[in-house]
């Protein structure tokens, strides 16, 4: 019996291990302020919400989404680093959490968008509130690349009525 | 009457890198702590009527060669918290607040609106304030508005999102007009939440501050109060630490001796203050209010370019005795676009449409909500609570559909209401139906709520306020208060006016006394 127990424990600490800490792709150095865990969570998530190609054709992870993630996380005052890191933590384990499925990075690009899309749509307001605040960090990211920018149209200006004033003078 | 124009506006303003690590040590007759919409106001006055003045500030001063347009960089460095302070409670509700020379006058559309006379008396009737009725404030708004510049938006820089708005209310009937705005020079370049580079904006550290520094008021920034300095009843000063700009890094110490203290650090920082000393009783921190946020997004079959035109140009107050304040709204595009529905090619595509895209908000007095701010330990750290009652949610439903309607009559072909429960995409053969029909609670949206006051209110009656009329704190004998949280309810329009004149008002009276 004992050594039933023993090696039902050895395999969940087994799983457990190799379903937290590894199998993910060594760390980039662009975003030394993230693990190699979160660096993933954040590719993934970029790339779900922002695929590669179509109209605007920058991926998530093209327009910086790293980059712009290790600088936020530095230059966040403590709390808000903490709850950051909180969030890809359950970003990458929450679907194991809600629905016993795969940590979000060993899902396929379809199953990532599936699960994403069921949090945004969930009844449960804590799963609608993780996805909004990971929306936010990476549209935040996305539109921070001026080729994005420049696609919607949205190029600052600031004197967005002069050009037209000279046109219809002229 | 001329307007005082600055052009170096921050000329004179201490910075960090003047301290230099060294404990800094300072006194004066009248400390104001914080330079926002209230502190400048009363630093001013207070110096032009020759006291001698420090008006001290935790965040830099910020001018065009600082401003970001990226929406992020302005977050880490201009707002609180990086842009991500939430108030929690039966929902988690996004609140900003400024961290700069100006307060939230450096970062807001400039909205200039007077809280009209029939809620100053309510104020005055109900919270035991009878030096507040019968245009008590007048004249305090009058000086304000003219320093300012105070001036309806021109049609010229309104743009097509603003005059859609227009354009809707008149073919619905509903009274509507320009947003009257504390600009001069406006180019209606739309960027008012990451700054005004036009320099056209009479945001305070450009307006309020210089003018104190004339008048001989000595401008502190980077240092961060933490603890009032107390003999008894007195408050003799103010100790705390030095700020790096951007990294938020405690350096130095400093401690400022003062015979009077006036408090003007905002909603969420003054009750702090307050606590930690002890003073302003039961009340301090308690019955924060706010004005709850929505907003729909019209999409149209014409290019609207959203980014052209005043940010905030057009509102209506027709719906304000019910508590409803309607806008035309403009925020950078990547905070706008967190709330478009789906992923990928369908998420790309509603950024593509953005340039056929107006938004619109409400804003509500949410009178039966609440909450309150209260220190994380000892820290300047707010924990803030506030729940959304659901006569409130009804008033925000109703502002949703009403613009709703606006939109359809100015032509839009779908509206994106950003409701959990309502379809993502409103069709005009839905029409406003499936918004008016959901039944709706305070987690089906995402809330924000920029608009708040109260956590130290003024009242006639000691036992249930922090202040009196004139922003003395009750158990002080030379402690005022000079921002949004002396507000004893909501003045239904944005508050930024009203705490001006109400600044102005008492500094004028601490100055006579
Ligand atoms: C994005 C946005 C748009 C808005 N638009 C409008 C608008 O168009 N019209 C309108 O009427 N209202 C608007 N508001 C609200 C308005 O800006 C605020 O109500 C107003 O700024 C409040 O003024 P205040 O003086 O009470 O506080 P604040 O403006 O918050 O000023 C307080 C100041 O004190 C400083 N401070 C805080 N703690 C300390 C400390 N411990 N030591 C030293 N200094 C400290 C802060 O850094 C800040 O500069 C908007 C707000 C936001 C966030
Ligand atoms: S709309 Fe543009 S020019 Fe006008 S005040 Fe705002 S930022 Fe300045």
């Amino acid at each position: 019996m004992i050594e039933v127990a023993m090696v039902v424990g050895l395999v969940a600490t087994v799983g457990l291990v190799r379903g937290w800490f590894l199998g993910y792709p060594a760390a980039r150095p662009e975003a030394p302020s993230l693990s190699a865990k979160e660096q993933a969570v954040v590719m993934a998530a970029a790339d779900a919400m922002f695929p590669r190609g179509g109209a605007l054709p920058l991926s998530g992870s093209e327009a910086g989404a790293l980059r712009y993630v290790h600088e936020s996380l530095s230059t966040s005052p403590t709390r808000i680093r903490l709850l950051l890191r909180l969030l890809f933590v359950f970003v990458e384990h929450g679907p194991w959490v809600v629905n016993f499925r795969a940590r979000l990075t060993r899902q396929s690009p379809e199953q990532r968008v599936a699960t994403l899309r069921s949090w945004a749509e969930s009844p449960v307001y804590f799963l609608r509130v993780v996805f909004t605040s990971l929306r936010t960090i990476v549209s935040l990211a996305y539109l921070s690349d001026n080729r994005v920018v420049d696609g919607i149209g949205a190029t600052p200006n600031t004197a967005p009525f002069e050009g037209h004033k000279k046109a219809v003078l002229a | 009457m001329k307007l005082q124009v600055f052009e170096r506006p921050h000329e004179g303003v201490r910075r960090f890198s003047d301290y230099q690590d060294r404990a800094l040590r300072d006194r004066c007759d009248v400390l104001v702590v914080g330079s926002g919409p209230g502190g400048s106001v009363a630093a001013r006055e207070l110096a032009e009527a020759g006291l001698d003045v420090i008006l001290l500030e935790e965040g830099p001063p910020i001018g065009p060669q600082d401003m970001r347009q990226e929406a992020g960089d302005t977050l880490r460095r201009v707002f609180r918290e990086g842009g991500m302070r939430v108030a929690r409670g039966n929902g988690f509700f996004p609140t900003m607040q400024a961290i700069a020379l100006g307060g939230g006058s450096l970062v807001n559309s400039a909205i200039c609106c007077r809280i009209p006379g029939w809620i100053l008396d309510g104020w005055a009737e109900e919270h035991h304030l009878p030096e507040l009725a019968d245009g008590a404030l007048d004249a305090d708004f009058e000086a304000v508005e003219a320093f300012l510049g105070v001036t309806a938006t021109d049609e010229a820089i309104q743009g097509e999102r603003n005059l859609l708005f227009k354009r809707g209310c008149e073919v619905l009937g509903i009274p509507a007009e320009p947003t009257p705005r504390n600009v001069q020079g406006c180019k209606g370049s739309a960027e008012c939440f990451t700054g005004c580079r036009n320099g056209a904006k009479r945001s305070t550290d450009t307006s309020y501050v210089p003018a104190a520094i004339r008048a001989g008021a000595r401008v502190y920034t980077s240092l961060r109060a933490e603890q009032l300095v107390t003999e008894g009843r007195r408050v003799v000063g103010v100790r705390g630490r030095q700020i790096e700009p951007f990294t938020w890094r405690e350096a130095g110490t400093f401690q400022i001796e003062a015979r009077r203290v006036v408090l003007a650090a905002g909603c969420m920082a003054t009750p702090l203050l307050l606590q930690h000393a002890g003073l302003g009783g039961a009340h301090a921190g308690q019955h924060l209010k706010g004005h709850p946020g929505l907003a729909v997004y019209g999409l149209y079959p014409h290019k609207v370019e959203p980014w052209k035109g005043a940010t905030q140009g057009y509102q209506s107050l027709a719906f304000l005795r019910e508590g409803i304040k309607l806008e035309v709204l403009w925020a950078p595009p990547a905070l706008l676009a967190v709330r478009f529905p789906g992923f990928g090619d369908e998420f790309k595509g509603h950024l593509l449409d953005f340039e056929r895209m107006a938004p619109f908000d409400v804003i509500v007095s949410a009178r039966h909500s609440g909450g309150s701010v209260k220190p994380l330990g000892r820290t300047m750290q707010p924990d803030i609570r506030f729940d959304l009652d659901p006569r409130d949610v009804a008033m925000l439903q109703r502002g949703l559909c009403l613009l709703t309607d606006i939109s359809w009559a100015a032509g839009a072909e779908a509206v994106q209401p950003g409701v959990h429960g309502v379809p993502p995409v409103l069709t005009r053969a839905m029409g406003t139906a499936p918004l008016q029909r959901a039944s709706l609670r305070a987690t089906d949206f995402t809330v924000g709520m920029n608009h708040v006051f109260g956590s130290a209110r003024m009242g006639g009656n000691y036992r249930t306020s922090v202040a009196d009329s004139w922003g003395k704190v009750h158990d002080a004998e030379n402690l005022y208060l000079c921002d949004t949280s002396v507000f004893p309810a909501s003045p239904h329009v944005n508050p930024m006016l009203t705490c001006m004149a109400l600044a102005r008002r008492t500094a004028r009276r601490i100055a006579a006394s």
